[in-house]
């Protein structure tokens, strides 16, 4: 594995040294570190040289304390009107520019009217970013920013999907053809790319919730995320830019499932709350779960709050069960809730894997797997203990805490099969796509509030080698992390961190880094994009990054980093209401 | 300690310690703003200037910091921590404005329609900081950049620091540790690239000798 991963500045003991050289400047060492530091420096010149260039720098700091900026004269009687005029006008009211003079702003115009909404974009020579031409080169109409002024230009035709809300409840997928951002300098520049609209009738009255498309585009998997009773669908959806099949698996009607599948009436849509179970039980097919006895079912579960510890049970995991629509949508699980942001397809479509445990809370996490061809999803946990972590090739990795400490494993869903890491002890991995690579939680975790799955606690984030050998990874967080998650371009060429805010309602941060193609490595020092505020739920493919983030005044804005040959441009899309990116 | 600010919005106290259940006294808000803009004005301009650069658009940001001040004015839970809760807002409207304009600030040449001809303040603040240093500090992460400054150029305390970056205290002390190990490499690599730019000039020069000996 390259050094590379060994680069973080503080590695190794002379890395010790400088890190103990540099915070000495601010305040004093424990004595024993000081100690170890000056013993270290009698016998190393380049670690003295190093703790002498940190003094230099303090006194190098502290000299342009006497060229500080004045203020202009005005600042005062400009400050002061503004202030007037939020006290005139209502105190906290929203303002449409941003304070820097430019109306990025454009209105709280719905996305139902992006077709011809002007998009604020800005674009720049990627060459000239940091010197080094992040992607490839490509034979597309690109033209450079000095022929381009003020017009917008080509870049490679890519779709950005998001789902809004009507004011009846109903959702609404948008299509947005991203093929062309504005030069340089423009503030602004008229698009004619189209937006498609598609009314989703069938699933309104959804709360919040986590949207993925298929491998194919065929159908998008709907997660909701209401914190308590939840349901998952799946739509059949029309890609706009080619001439798609209608999915078969969901359009034509699936084999009779061997299961006894609930009348229409017994899953009503939106999904029923747990009171419509007697028992506060999820509805189980007990031959939904191959593991399961029917005597094993989990109704009678008499506590209602177990320790996140509490050893694996046998008892069977909550149902699934298929309400089929008359536009193709089905409903692949309800009565339970979403456990952690990670879900997703493999490579070639055929599977979709998600975490939830029962809405009653007479269990934890299960890893569930729906087949593509099926229409229920089914757990291939049955310890209420896992949670799903990502593919790799036909197999997962499934996390879990064990006598209070995170294990990972490689789970066959077909067989059950288990096969343990080499080093299992890291939480929740995602391997990039040419397996090279992974992200995981290297530390702790504790349980989180709801009693029943668990946060990381003291440790990092890291980007290492995958399958894991003895190089050092990288560091791309630490701390507390209440949730994060990571994501790879379908060529391996980007790499997309979002990591969650401190509270369940707050906008995380999300960073892009640009990947090293020999060595996976990211240079976490210059990414191009850094700690942008990012709600859950992020697109990375095809040349796209889009995400939604809080806007003035309440609003939501859908933010796309498009880049295409050696160019790269910046969307911004505003919305009136909340807003989910379809990833 | 200064709380976040999305949290304190959700409380209504006044510098006095108060609690108020509904509006704030907006003429009170005022005052107190005002009182605080003669008090820390300078220093905040300064901050905004160091961290963009740009005396034109840190003025613009250091009115917007007070006016947020105002709105938030009802989430200060102690007067004494008004200066570190200043730069706490200060801070996020620069690295707002840093991240909205992030791919622009990479390209000074043909990016920005403001980045026309500069103005005299902005030539006099080139002088006084330019160099090796302050290119160094354009260098490294911006986060860091701020803990630099507010550390060593604005005489923040440790916890006004962490404050004023919205993060723990240990957090603060290791992006500080970290940025001066940041600086110390992106100083390096500018005296270096000094060096090789005196040395290429030098045997241009030499060349140029050669060529007009007989």
């Amino acid at each position: 594995m390259s050094p590379l991963f060994d680069r973080g500045p503080f590695a190794g003991i002379h890395g010790r040294a400088r890190e103990l050289a540099a915070a000495r400047v601010d305040e004093p060492l424990r004595a024993v570190d000081d100690a170890w530091l000056e013993e270290h420096l009698a016998g190393c010149d380049v670690c003295t040289l190093a703790a002498a260039d940190y003094t230099e720098q303090a006194g190098l700091l502290r000299g342009l304390r006497d060229a500080r900026p004045v203020p202009p004269r005005d600042l005062w009687a400009r400050t002061a009107a503004a202030l007037e005029a939020e006290g005139g006008q209502g105190g906290r009211r929203s303002r449409d520019t941003r304070g820097d003079g430019r109306s990025w702003r454009l209105g709280g115009l719905p996305l139902a009217s992006m077709a011809a909404v002007m998009v604020v974009a800005i674009a720049v020579g990627a060459g000239l970013l940091n010197g080094v031409n992040f992607f490839p080169p490509h034979d597309s109409t690109t033209k450079g920013p000095d022929t381009a002024l003020p017009t917008p230009f080509a870049v490679t035709a890519g779709q950005v999907q998001v789902l809004t809300r009507g004011e009846d409840g109903t959702l609404e997928l948008s299509t947005k053809n991203i093929d062309e951002v504005c030069p340089v300098g423009a503030e602004a520049c008229g698009t004619s790319s189209e937006t498609d609209d598609t009314t989703l009738d069938g699933i309104a009255g959804l709360g919040s919730f986590d949207a993925v498309i298929s491998p194919d585009r065929d159908h998008i998997v709907l997660m909701q995320r209401d914190g308590q009773s939840a349901g998952v669908f799946v739509l059949p959806v029309r890609d706009t830019t080619t001439a798609s099949t209608p999915s078969p698996t969901l359009r034509t009607a699936s084999p009779v499932p061997a299961t006894p599948t609930p009348e229409p009436t017994a899953t009503p849509r939106p999904p029923a709350t747990p009171s419509s179970t007697p028992a506060g039980s999820p509805e189980v097919s007990p031959t939904a779960t191959p593991e399961s006895t029917p005597e094993s079912t989990p109704e009678t579960t008499p506590d209602t709050t177990p320790e996140p510890t509490a050893p694996p049970t046998s008892s069977p995991s909550p149902t699934v069960a298929v309400t089929p629509a008359p536009d193709g949508t089905i409903e692949i699980a309800h009565n339970v809730i979403l456990v952690g942001n990670v879900s997703g397809y493999t490579t070639d479509g055929s599977r979709f894997a998600f975490s939830a445990r029962p809405a009653d809370g007479s269990a934890g996490p299960d890893v569930y797997v729906w087949v593509t061809t099926e229409r229920e999803a089914r757990p291939v946990t049955t310890d209420h203990a896992s949670v799903f972590s990502a593919w790799t090739g036909g197999r997962m990795l499934v996390s879990r805490v064990v006598d209070g400490d995170p294990v990972t494993t490689l789970l066959d869903p077909a067989t059950g099969a288990e096969e343990a890491l080499p080093d299992p002890a890291i939480w929740r991995p995602t391997v990039g796509p040419d397996g090279r690579t992974a992200v995981w939680w290297e530390g702790t975790v504790v349980p989180a509030e709801d009693g029943f799955t668990w946060l990381p606690d003291k440790g990092r984030l890291v980007l290492g080698a995958w399958p894991q050998d003895a190089t050092r990874p990288q560091v791309l967080d630490k701390g507390r992390i209440r949730d994060w998650e990571v994501r790879w371009d379908e060529t391996g060429a980007v790499v997309a961190l979002w990591v969650a805010g401190d509270r369940r309602d707050a906008p995380g941060s999300l960073s892009l880094y640009v990947v090293d193609a020999e060595t996976g490595a990211v240079n976490v020092d210059k990414p191009l994009l850094e700690d942008a505020e990012a709600f859950a739920g992020f697109s990375l493919r095809s040349g796209r990054l889009a995400w939604s983030a809080p806007a003035e005044g309440g609003d939501t804005t859908v933010e796309i980093l498009a880049w295409s040959g050696d160019t790269i441009g910046r969307l911004q899309l505003p919305t009136e209401s909340g807003v989910t990116v379809v990833r | 300690m200064v709380a976040d600010l999305q949290e304190l919005e959700q409380h209504r106290h006044l510098p006095t310690g108060l609690t108020v259940s509904a509006a704030w006294d907006r003429d009170e808000a005022y005052r107190f703003v005002e009182e605080l803009f003669a008090k820390h004005q300078n220093e905040i301009y300064a901050y905004l200037v160091r961290m963009l650069r740009d005396p034109e658009l840190a003025a613009d940001l250091t009115q917007d910091a007070f006016v947020k001040a105002y709105r938030a004015y009802d989430s200060l839970q102690k007067p004494e921590n008004a200066r570190a809760w200043l730069y706490q807002i200060a801070h996020r409207v620069a690295l707002d404005n840093l991240r909205r304009n992030r791919i622009v600030r990479f390209v000074p040449l043909v990016g920005e329609a403001r980045s026309t001809a500069p103005s005299a303040e902005h030539l006099v603040m080139d002088a006084r900081l330019s160099g090796e240093l302050q290119r160094a500090l354009e260098r490294i992460p911006e986060r860091q950049r701020a803990a630099l400054l507010l550390a060593e150029l604005h005489d923040l305390t440790g916890l006004e620091l962490a404050a004023a970056l919205g993060v723990s205290h240990v957090a603060a002390r290791a992006l500080l540790t970290r940025a001066r190990e940041s600086l110390r490499q992106a100083l390096a690599a500018e005296r270096a690239a000094v060096e090789a730019a005196e040395a290429a000039r030098e045997a241009a020069r030499d060349a140029g000798r050669g060529e007009r000996r007989p």
